[in-house]
């Protein structure tokens, strides 16, 4: 009875994303992408931080709100590796690089 | 020739057993002849479900090992004329039969019956690797718990590796709780499929009378009219090639638990 009380007040008050039943979904997701890439979360981990050094050379990006997908599943060959790094508002390429370049030409 | 159908999981406890001896029972009731088989050796559950333990005289590994013939070891179901139960062996291990003596097993059972149920252990080992053998197509039952949908996708991962011997295989969802799933606190039946991408042949809600329907050795579709003995019975429709729509699951509610507590 205290449990129905409960979850009927949750019902009218939470969120559906505060719900578990989504946050498991979520972890289902990335959890299984790696599974059947038979790569660890600490290797991608680490790749991702080696992606964003390089493009960071290059342009001043935002590595908190960098993306990392790799789309996997066990019917098709192919599995896609992307990758979402949005650059710092008005960045441009690095001024050493641009030198660099005309100095090549 | 009949149909050789593998009920496989990976996890344990997600109710294989279960669902092989509603499935089986079900499509006996449908006039079908079924033999379902237990091919978790050292450790046999089936026999019990359907109230058989004590007619058992030889198993699966005294066929295999030719202590006697096919028919001298299947246990007719008490009520149903129609279906069969091959016992595993309760003190022998996996490593007493392998692949080609279950293939050669299968075939010759399905030349007798419409429909061989196998049930898998669980695991990916030997155990798993003998019972997909000789099957044309697989039930992957799954719970919704993470470890299980995990697992589920191993297997799945390995049913498709052998895509080549099986003409299909489809996903049952089992012990779904509809308040759970109404809150969003238990991952939706759509959240699983899609996560699995494998079709659905169905889905079963939790229900409390699996429990007493096990101590009697009665499978529950055989009984019941409704939640999960109506939800085995849709599945075998589905595999006699029926088109039944999923099931309504329908938490009870705040007014509905009201209701129950004072009913």
């Amino acid at each position: 009875m205290f449990t129905a009380v409960k979850n009927l007040f949750s019902k009218i008050s939470g969120k559906p994303e505060d719900k578990s039943g989504s946050t498991a979904a979520n972890r289902m997701r990335l959890m299984l992408t790696h599974d059947r890439q038979e790569v660890s979360p600490g290797i991608m981990n680490q790749m991702k931080q080696e992606i964003l050094e390089v493009i960071s050379k290059y342009f001043d990006i935002d590595p908190q709100e960098a993306e990392f997908i790799i789309q996997a599943n066990h019917f098709e060959a192919e599995s896609i590796f992307s990758s979402k790094v949005p650059l710092l508002k008005g960045a441009k390429l690095r001024a050493e690089h641009m030198v660099a370049k005309s100095e090549g030409e | 020739m009949g149909r050789v159908i593998v009920i496989t999981s990976g996890k344990g406890g997600v109710g294989k057993t279960t669902t092989t001896a509603n499935i089986g029972a079900s499509l006996a009731k449908q006039g079908k002849n079924v033999c379902v088989v237990d091919m978790d050796i050292g450790l046999r559950n089936l026999d019990i479900l359907m109230g058989l333990e004590n007619r058992v005289v030889y198993n699966l590994v005294d066929v295999i090992e030719g202590t006697c013939k096919v028919k001298q070891a299947l246990v007719k179901d008490k009520k149903l004329p129609n279906l069969s139960l091959l016992p595993s062996a309760q003190t022998r291990d996996k490593t007493a039969v392998n692949a080609d003596q279950v293939r050669e097993l299968v075939n010759e059972l399905k030349t007798m019956f419409d429909f061989v149920l196998v049930d898998c252990p669980a695991g990916i080992e030997s155990g798993f690797q003998n019972s997909i053998s000789g099957a044309d197509e697989a039930i992957v039952v799954v719970t919704p718990e993470m470890s299980s949908v995990r697992d589920a996708d191993r297997i799945i991962g390995l049913l498709e590796a052998r895509k080549n011997e099986l003409d299909s295989y489809r996903l049952v969802i089992n012990r779904i709780k509809p308040d759970l799933v109404n809150a969003n606190q238990m991952m939706s039946m759509d959240d699983i499929c899609e996560i699995l991408s494998v079709d659905l042949l169905g889905i079963v809600p939790d229900d409390e009378d699996i429990v007493v329907s096990t101590n009697k050795g009665e499978p529950l579709s055989l009984t019941a009219n409704k939640s999960a003995g109506q939800a085995y019975r849709n599945i075998a429709k589905r595999i006699l090639g029926e088109d039944i729509p999923l099931m309504d699951i329908k938490g009870k509610g705040f007014f509905g638990k009201l209701k129950a507590i004072f009913s």
